[in-house]
């Protein structure tokens, strides 16, 4: 007993390390499961009001870019009413119908804090549960995807970003229906990954590639990113497909969240078939 | 001893002040991050008790991870760094360098670089290695652990010597 009370005196500082490193390890393997939040995460109040004085302040230097942007998300948006106007439609009366609402709604959001240049990006959003903001709901940009709400707090919430080795979003082809997973493979933060799409998919570069509408994430034709380059893997007969995302996830400041009003029926659903 | 404590206390909150709103932001276009934290690990005061050395560490790398989301991946590296920091003064300063009371800065200029750059290695090292948990990225992460070891060697004295006479 006494040598073992020994043993721990002398070697109390290797002890202490090995305690310490093994809690940081246990951190670590919470944070890589699923669908378990991380211990620690910049949604908590201390880091999100840091996170939100600096980004107030650093917001001013890219006001210039950011104007530009909306300016040409709204001439997008002109352009499509306008076309929508110009179609004549056979005169129809709407019922009222609960069931004619839009399945989803947008919530702008501002980013205060956005990474992108490490193996496993987040981004931190100055909303949270008070203004509705759940776990699993889509967030796009005014170009295009961004990433999927990870963990919520009241008033800030993190995103897991598509710049994640964990992120896989459904996909397809703007053209047809041919769809795959975009993943990323954690190199370049302005290339993403398309995988599992079939060897009889009509593929070209410079195609668009658009969400699948598989999950209960994001709408059907949310714009992703152009093809860069691609190669069929002869022994899988899978494409590999690079794509260019239109987001460009260095420049971020405010984000749209869709709220999917079907999600809980279709979570349910789901759950009785997996079951 | 209290002064030196509240020296320590005030370093470590400079540090992670620096580190999540500045250097956090501050990529380059080959995609490294520098750590400038590790020169909480530098400047620790040799003749400090190690276990709160440890203790401190630890807890700068968790703050870290809470602002970075990246589990525990800093403390981890943190951590690690403490614990062979002894290791290394006593490869670079001879067997005795506990007894002369020696300070970072009483270093010469070459010892200076050579803990720095080992300190920094071992901290990047285990910190990319846990980050990309990955062998088949194995090449891809030690390029990027030598390109940020460099960069954050070179930031680290530069900032160690800009801040000399605040931090004595």
């Amino acid at each position: 007993m006494q040598q073992l009370i020994r043993f721990f005196v002398r070697n109390h500082v290797s002890l202490i390390y090995v305690a310490l490193l093994s809690l940081s390890l246990v951190f670590i393997f919470q944070s890589h499961q699923y669908h378990r939040s991380a211990f620690l995460n910049s949604a908590n109040a201390l880091s999100g009001n840091l996170f939100s004085i600096a980004g107030g302040i650093e917001s001013y230097f890219h006001l210039e870019k950011k104007n530009s942007i909306l300016a040409e998300e709204n001439s997008r948006l002109r352009q499509m009413v306008s076309k929508l106007q110009t179609v004549e439609l056979p005169e129809i009366t709407l019922q009222k119908d609960s069931s004619l609402h839009a399945q989803y709604t947008f919530k702008p959001a501002k980013v205060i804090n956005n990474n992108y240049a490490l193996q496993n990006n987040f981004i931190t959003l100055k909303i949270g549960k008070n203004q509705g903001v759940q776990r699993e709901m889509g967030v796009i940009s005014s170009n295009g995807i961004v990433g999927i709400i990870d963990n919520v707090s009241g008033r800030f919430s993190t995103v897991l970003s598509i710049l994640h080795s964990k992120s896989r979003i459904n996909a397809r082809l703007k053209k047809s229906a041919h769809f795959g997973s975009l993943i990323w493979n954690q190199k370049d933060p302005n290339l993403l990954q398309l995988i599992d799409v079939p060897r009889m998919a009509p593929v070209k570069k410079g195609d668009t590639i658009v969400t699948g509408g598989k999950s209960a994430i994001f709408p059907d034709g949310i714009p992703i990113g152009v093809i860069e380059n691609l190669n069929l893997n002869e022994a899988s007969n899978y494409f590999e497909i690079d794509v260019k995302p239109f987001t460009d996830m260095t420049n971020l400041s405010y984000v749209y969240i869709i709220q999917n009003r079907f999600r809980e029926e279709i979570k349910a659903l789901e759950k009785q078939v997996n079951e | 001893m209290s002064n030196n404590f509240f020296l320590i206390g005030i370093r470590f909150l400079v540090l992670l002040l620096v580190q999540v709103l500045i250097f956090n932001k501050l990529n380059l276009s080959i995609a490294v991050t520098p750590y400038v934290y590790v020169i909480y690990f530098i400047l620790f005061p040799i003749k400090e008790k190690r276990v709160s050395f440890l203790f401190t560490s630890f807890l700068l790398g968790l703050a870290i991870d809470m602002f970075m989301n990246s589990g525990g991946i800093h403390a981890a590296a943190s951590v690690t760094t403490a614990y062979f920091r002894p290791a290394i003064l006593k490869a670079v300063f001879g067997i005795s360098y506990e007894t002369q009371s020696l300070k970072f800065r009483q270093a010469t200029g070459y010892q200076k670089v050579i803990i720095v750059l080992l300190l920094t290695l071992i901290h990047h090292s285990v910190l990319y290695f846990l980050e990309t948990f990955n062998l088949n990225l194995f090449l891809f992460t030690l390029t990027k652990v030598f390109l940020t070891v460099i960069f954050t060697t070179i930031l680290s004295i530069l900032l160690i010597h800009l801040f000399r006479t605040s931090t004595k």
